[in-house]
C-alpha cells in the first residue's frame, strides 16, 4: 500500500473519530503503534519511556477530542505529537541528551538484510555503506531518515528538525550530493551494487 | 513509473514517493513492476540498486511490540481518558435525542422497503451465469483443457510435474524448477477435486475458480479461490498454506476447512473444520487477524469489512462434498442460490423469501424438480418456469 492509500484509511478513521466515534482511534492506535515506537526509538534508547510518550500522546487525543480537527497527513500529525511529548518528558526528567551543539541526539542503527545478504563478502561490501552513511553529520541522517523512511516532504521535515523549508531542501540535496561523490571514487562500490542486486533478484524469482 | 523510468537519476529515485514506500516495505520482492522496468532499462541498475540500498540502510532493525503489550497500554489510555473526561451532563439528552431520530428514521426506511417490494416485478436473480458449462483446466502455455464429466478429478505429482485428470495423463512431467500459475474453472451445474503438488487436496463446488502454482516455491504456498471451496491441508509448518479471496486472506499450516467467496455475495464465510487457520480479514493494513477455532464460522461482510464468529454444524458446510446439502436455519434465498449454482439454473424469488428459514437436506443427486418440490414443501411456496427461468414465491 502506498502512503496515499495509507493515508486516506487514516483519514476516513480519523474523521469518525473527531464526528465522536472513540473506538474508531483505536484501530489507528494498533496500526501505528510500532511505528511510532519505532520512530521515538531514533531520538532515545528508553522504550518503556517512548511507550509513556505514546500512552500521554492518545489519552490527549482522546481528552481533547472536540478540539481534534481534520489533519491533512495523519502519520506526520502523530508522529510530530509523540516528538513534542518526548521533548517535554526529557525536559522534564531531566534527561534529555545533549551534544555539543545542543542539539538532540539523533541514533541510527542499522538493518543486517538477513534475508537478503548471505554472505561475509555481501557483509563486508554492506559494511562500506554503512561507513558511507556513517560520515553524515546527525541532522544529515534525521533529514535523510525523515525524507526516505517516513516518506515525508519538506515542509514537514522542517517542522520536525525546527529549520526553514529551505534548508531542509538543501540539506537532503547536499547530503545526497556528497553521498555520490563518494560512491564515484569507489569502483569498488560497483561491485557492491551487482553483487547485492543478484541476490535480490535471485530471491524475486524464486517466489 | 513507466517510461520515466530510464531518466531518474539517484535524487529523482529518491525524491520519488512510491519508490521510497516500496523500497522501505517489509517484503519489495513481492512487488515485480520494478524488475520489470530494470529489464527494460538495464542501464538503470546501478542509480536504481544505489537509491534501494540506500533507503534500506536507514531501516533500522523494526521493533515490534507483543499485541498484549499494546493492548495492555491501550487499556491504560481508556481508562485514563475516561477518568479525566467526565461526560457533559446534556450528553445522555442529545443521546435520547439521536435514538428518537434514528427510530422514525428506522421506522420510515422499513416501511419503504416492505411497500415498495410487494410489486411483481420485483424478482431478485441469483447471479450472472457463465456462458460455459465444461469444467477447465488452464495451462501456464495457455493451453484448455475441457472435462466434460459432471464430477471430476485432477492430479498434479510432485515428483516428475505429470497432470492427470480422471487418472488420464494428460501432462507428462517437464522442468518443474520454475513454478508457474494454472487456473482449474468449474462452471455452474458441476464440481472438481483437485490435488495439489504438495497432496493438498481441495474439492471445489460448482461456480468456482482456483488458481495455483504447478509447483509450491518460496516459503508460502499461496491459491487464490474464487466460489467455494473444501481444503484438506497438507502439513508442511514451514510453508503456511494461504488461501486469497476477494476480501480477506487464510492462513493455515495444516488443517482442513470450507471457504465461500462467490464474488455476486457480499459476504464471505470460512468454516473450520480441524486445526487452526488465522484469516486476515480486508486486504488493508487495518485488516485484523482473526483467529478460528474448530467448528466455528466466520462470515466476513465485504461492504464494511466487519465480521461475526459463530458456533456452527461444521456439516451443514461441508456436505456439499459427497452430493448433499444440509440446511440449518438458513434464509431461502442462500438455499436457492446454492440450488442455482449446483444446476446451473436461472432462479428468481420475491424480497420475502429473506423472511423464511429452511432446515432440512436434499440430496443433488435428484434432478432438480424434485430438489425444487421438496422446497416447495418445506418453506410452503411454489415455483413456476418460464423461458428457463425458475420463479419461486411464498404462497
Amino acid at each position: 500500500m502506498s502512503d496515499n492509500e495509507e493515508n486516506d484509511l487514516y483519514q476516513n478513521i480519523w474523521r469518525k473519530f473527531i464526528e465522536g466515534d472513540e473506538e474508531a482511534l483505536s484501530s489507528i492506535y494498533f496500526e501505528i503503534f510500532d511505528m511510532l515506537l519505532n520512530f521515538g526509538m531514533k531520538y532515545s534508547s528508553d522504550r518503556f519511556m517512548i511507550e509513556d510518550c505514546i500512552q500521554n500522546l492518545f489519552v490527549d487525543l482522546l481528552k481533547n477530542r472536540q478540539e481534534q480537527r481534520p489533519v491533512a497527513n495523519i502519520r506526520f500529525y502523530l508522529m510530530k505529537a509523540l516528538r513534542n511529548q518526548m521533548a517535554s518528558e526529557q525536559r522534564k526528567k531531566k534527561l534529555l541528551r545533549v551534544d555539543e551543539s545542543g542539539e538532540a541526539d539523533f541514533r541510527i542503527s542499522y538493518s543486517v538484510e538477513n534475508s537478503l545478504i548471505a554472505s561475509e563478502a555481501d557483509e563486508m561490501r554492506s559494511r562500506f555503506l554503512k561507513m558511507v552513511v556513517e560520515s553524515l553529520t546527525d541532522h544529515q541522517k534525521e533529514a535523510l531518515y525523515l525524507k526516505f523512511n517516513c516518506g515525508f516532504d519538506y515542509s514537514e521535515i522542517s517542522e520536525l528538525m525546527q529549520i526553514t523549508v529551505e534548508s531542509a531542501r538543501t540539506m537532503v540535496y547536499r547530503t545526497l550530493k556528497s553521498i555520490k561523490e563518494t560512491f564515484g571514487t569507489d569502483s569498488y562500490s560497483n561491485l557492491i551494487f551487482f553483487s547485492y542486486f543478484r541476490s535480490f533478484l535471485k530471491v524475486s524469482t524464486s517466489l | 513509473m513507466g517510461k520515466e523510468f530510464q531518466k531518474y537519476t539517484l535524487e529523482g529515485f529518491l525524491d520519488n514517493p512510491d519508490f521510497c514506500s516500496w523500497a522501505r516495505s517489509e517484503r519489495p520482492d513481492l512487488d515485480s513492476s520494478y524488475c520489470q522496468l530494470l529489464s527494460e532499462y538495464p542501464e538503470q541498475k546501478k542509480v536504481f540498486q544505489r537509491a534501494y540500498k540506500l533507503v534500506r540502510l536507514f531501516d533500522d532493525e523494526k521493533l515490534k511490540t507483543d499485541p498484549a503489550r499494546k493492548l495492555q497500554i491501550w487499556e491504560e489510555i481508556t481508562r485514563i481518558s475516561r477518568e479525566q473526561n467526565n461526560p457533559p451532563k446534556n450528553y445522555k439528552l442529545l443521546f435520547r435525542y439521536a435514538a428518537v431520530v434514528m427510530l422514525l428514521f428506522t421506522i420510515a426506511s422499513l416501511a419503504h422497503y416492505f411497500l415498495s417490494s410487494t410489486t411483481e416485478n420485483n424478482f431478485i436473480t441469483a447471479y450472472n451465469r457463465q456462458d460455459f458449462t465444461e469444467t477447465r483446466l488452464v495451462l501456464d502455455n495457455g493451453k484448455e483443457i475441457n472435462i466434460q464429466a459432471d464430477r471430476s478429478e485432477i492430479m498434479y505429482d510432485q515428483g516428475d510435474g505429470q497432470i492427470k485428470v480422471n487418472n488420464e495423463l494428460i501432462q507428462k512431467g517437464e522442468e518443474t524448477s520454475s513454478p508457474v500459475l494454472n487456473q482449474l474453472i468449474v462452471p455452474f451445474g458441476k464440481q472438481s477435486k483437485i490435488i495439489l503438488a504438495d497432496h493438498t487436496e481441495v474439492w471445489l463446488n460448482a461456480g468456482s475458480r482456483l488458481v495455483y502454482p504447478t509447483v509450491f516455491g518460496g516459503s508460502m504456498r499461496k491459491v487464490q479461490l474464487q466460489g467455494e471451496a473444501f481444503f484438506k491441508v497438507s502439513k508442511d509448518k514451514s510453508n503456511p498454506f494461504i488461501v486469497e479471496t476477494n476480501n480477506s486472506n487464510i492462513k493455515v499450516l495444516g488443517t482442513s476447512f470450507n471457504v465461500k467467496a462467490y464474488p455476486d455475495e457480499k459476504i464471505e464465510e470460512t468454516v473450520l473444520v480441524e486445526g487452526s487457520v488465522s484469516l486476515k480479514q480486508g486486504k488493508t493494513i487495518f485488516g485484523k487477524d482473526i483467529l478460528l477455532k474448530p467448528e466455528q464460522r466466520v462470515v466476513v461482510d465485504g461492504t464494511d469489512n466487519s465480521y461475526t464468529i459463530s458456533n456452527v454444524n461444521v456439516r451443514d458446510y461441508t456436505s456439499w462434498i459427497e452430493g448433499v446439502f444440509v440446511f440449518n436455519d438458513e434464509p431461502l434465498p442462500s438455499v436457492l442460490m446454492r440450488i442455482s449454482r449446483f444446476y446451473n439454473l436461472e432462479i428468481k424469488w420475491m424480497n420475502d423469501a429473506e423472511t423464511r428459514k429452511i432446515s432440512g437436506k436434499l440430496d443433488l443427486k435428484d434432478d432438480y424438480h424434485r430438489v425444487l418440490n421438496a422446497l416447495v414443501l418445506i418453506s410452503d411456496g411454489n415455483y413456476a418456469e418460464k423461458d428457463g427461468i425458475i420463479y419461486f414465491r411464498l404462497k
